[in-house]
């Protein structure tokens, strides 16, 4: 589902990956750790089609990311990953289930607001579609951005220490979530995290950045 | 694209570009204040001109076809103020006389000077029984409120002439008697029977009656005219008309001009050009500040908002979308903008029109500002929709 060969990035000088080799199978519930600045996050932007890798390929779901042009890259973000941010990354001025259509809205969200509120009560927000981001706490705000990254049903979900920014039974609930993702709808979830807890929970661990 | 919206394809963009043209009321007000502002201008601009157009127009129509013959003394060929040497009746024959002529009247001008103000001088014209009976066009043709004067006490005024009083302070309505001066130190009442408005604006401007009362008001002799109005049989014979009168009339006495008052307007229909170009130009510039405005708004509000923008690329919008999404809220906002100037515009245009009479602007000019709006908050859009659009999620995310 995910496979990197001979992945490099450097910025200027700094050298963040080098020959970097990674192949996930379908449904593979895995870890990414590492010390901060080891590239966890430079990792996700390049395997989410949000950044280039200097050398080597990508294969995402059979799609080779490397190959692609730039300006068909944004179908890969749409129709193969879904993103979760540390700081969730919500808009403020919108409603919840506002903020799960984001994704849809160039191509027309309308049909597609039962779908929004179904995954609302999935993530265990039933009756707070309502709320804005400001009246959510940070782990139901994360839950919404979960849910925003389910919409348009992709293959694969990348989050970026989806608990980094919350206390520790919200984390839990978050991961819990992730599970269930990972079990019931077979995605395939990469996790970055600095969280022993979080990455002993997953199938398996890559570590970066020695 | 407008079908997209309407099919609901684009509409959900349109309908976020709207939450987030409300999300920043401060931003939003302040756009729509200074486009709301600048469109405002245009449109009293646009209606000033307009109607310095339409009156030029009006005027020059109703004096095609005409001639004026009088004393080269006359001031302003007397068109304006009969002056100068009175004309002997016998010149009035030979205008008559003369190829092309279709019509010629005698008449009379005067001024009136109201007697508790005598420094106000009110132009008037008498004319003689038979142009009142034969031609149209003249005042007594064209009373729109009142009646026609019947005897040498009444009097008709124009509307132009009215209107502008009643800006002074001085009313002067149907039924009211004024009291006038009269050369001599004596006074005398005159009736006003009626308003009269025959489009061209210089007659509108002055107080018309009958002959015999402007020969009382200028003490002219009986029969003597102070200019004569020619009728041509065709309007484009004014210019060998006026060649075969000037050659008819080289000897007489008091020695006399022909005025085509149609070309005295020349000057002035060039100067209405001018005055046009110059407001065109205003409101260029100001729909220039329109757009600068709106672009620097959206260019701040979209440099706060790059994560956003990072976002919207990361969950699966390519650059274009982003673009649409900015230029939508742009486009929003001058639209809006200019809604507000409309208001306020056709406002000022009907507190100016109190005096300068411009009146609401016509169709075809709203037509033209909003599509000025559509321009400015395209144009003004476009540079910050392109920087928004171009922007690298990966780069943005990194930072926070
Ligand atoms: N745009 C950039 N320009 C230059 N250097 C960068 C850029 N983005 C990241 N880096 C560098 O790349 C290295 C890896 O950064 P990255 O954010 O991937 O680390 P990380 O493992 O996610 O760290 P953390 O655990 O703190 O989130 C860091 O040394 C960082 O300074
Ligand atoms: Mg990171």
């Amino acid at each position: 589902m995910i496979r990197c060969e001979n992945l490099e990035k450097t910025y200027g000088s700094v050298n963040v990956l080098s020959d970097f080799n990674l192949s996930l199978p379908r449904g593979a519930f895995c870890a990414l750790v590492g010390p901060s600045g080891g590239g966890k996050t430079t990792l996700l932007n390049i395997l989410g089609a949000l950044d280039r890798p200097t050398a080597g390929r990508v294969v995402l779901d059979g799609t080779d990311l490397t190959a692609c042009p730039e300006k068909a890259l944004y179908r890969v973000r749409r129709d193969k990953v879904g993103f979760v941010f540390q700081l969730y990354h919500l808009i403020p001025a919108l409603k919840a289930w506002e903020n799960v259509l984001v994704p849809a809205v160039p191509w027309g969200s309308a049909g597609l607001k039962e779908r929004a509120g179904s995954l609302l009560s999935m993530v265990g927000l039933a009756g707070k579609e309502d709320r804005r981001p400001g009246q959510l706490s940070g782990g139901e705000q994360q839950r919404v951005a979960v849910a925003r990254a389910l919409l348009l049903d992709p293959p694969i979900i990348l989050a970026d220490e989806p608990t980094g920014n919350l206390d520790r039974a919200s984390g839990r609930k978050v991961m819990q979530l992730l599970r269930r993702l990972n079990q019931e709808l077979g995605k395939t979830i990469l996790v970055a995290t600095h969280d022993p807890g979080v990455a002993g929970g997953c199938q398996s661990v890559i570590e970066l950045g020695q | 694209m407008v079908r997209d919206v309407v099919l609901g394809r684009r509409r959900a963009l349109f309908l976020l570009a709207l939450k987030n043209v409300l999300r920043k009321k401060a931003v939003a007000c302040l756009a729509l204040l200074g486009v709301g502002l600048g469109s405002s201008l245009i449109i009293v601009l646009l209606s000033l001109s307009g109607s310095l157009n339409r009156n030029l127009d009006r005027t020059v129509s109703a004096l095609a076809g005409k001639l004026v013959v009088s004393p080269r003394d006359a001031l302003f060929g007397g068109i304006f103020f009969g002056s100068g040497t009175p004309l002997p009746p016998g010149d009035l024959a030979t205008v008559r006389e003369t190829k092309g002529v279709r019509n010629a009247y005698g008449r009379v001008s005067a001024s009136l000077h109201p007697a508790d103000f005598p420094d106000l001088v009110l132009p008037f014209t008498g004319y003689s029984p038979e142009e009142i009976q034969a031609a149209a066009g003249t005042p007594f043709a064209e009373v729109v409120r009142g009646r026609a004067p019947a005897n040498d006490k009444e009097i008709i005024v124009g509307r132009r002439l009215v209107d502008t009083l009643s800006f002074l302070g001085r009313k002067l309505a149907v039924g009211d008697t004024p009291s006038f001066q009269l050369p001599d130190g004596a006074t005398i009442d005159l009736r006003v029977t009626g308003v009269f408005q025959t489009g061209d604006e210089i007659t509108d401007t002055s107080v018309a009656g009958s002959i015999g009362l402007a020969r009382q008001l200028a003490s002219l002799p009986q029969n003597d005219y102070s200019s004569l109005a020619v009728r041509v049989e065709r309007p484009d014979e004014v210019l060998p008309v006026e060649q075969s009168l000037l050659a008819e009339m080289a000897k007489s006495d008091p020695p006399v001009q022909v005025v085509a008052p149609k070309n005295l307007l020349d000057p002035l229909a060039a100067s209405t050009k001018a005055v046009d170009r110059l407001l065109l130009a205003i409101s260029l510039l100001s729909a220039l500040g329109s757009t600068l405005f709106i672009s620097i708004i959206m260019s701040i509000t979209v440099v706060e908002r790059m994560k956003e923008f990072a976002v919207l690329k990361a969950v699966g919008w390519c650059g274009r979308h982003v673009t649409t999404l900015v230029l939508a809220e742009s486009l929003i906002l001058s639209l809006a903008g200019t809604a507000l100037g409309l208001a306020l515009g056709c406002g000022g245009a009907l507190v100016l029109g109190r005096w300068l009479k411009p009146g609401v602007p016509a169709w075809p000019q709203l037509v033209q500002v909003a599509v000025l709006a559509v321009l400015v908050g395209t144009v003004g859009g476009i540079f910050p929709a392109w920087r928004a659009g171009r922007v690298a999620p990966a780069l943005i995310l990194h930072q926070g």
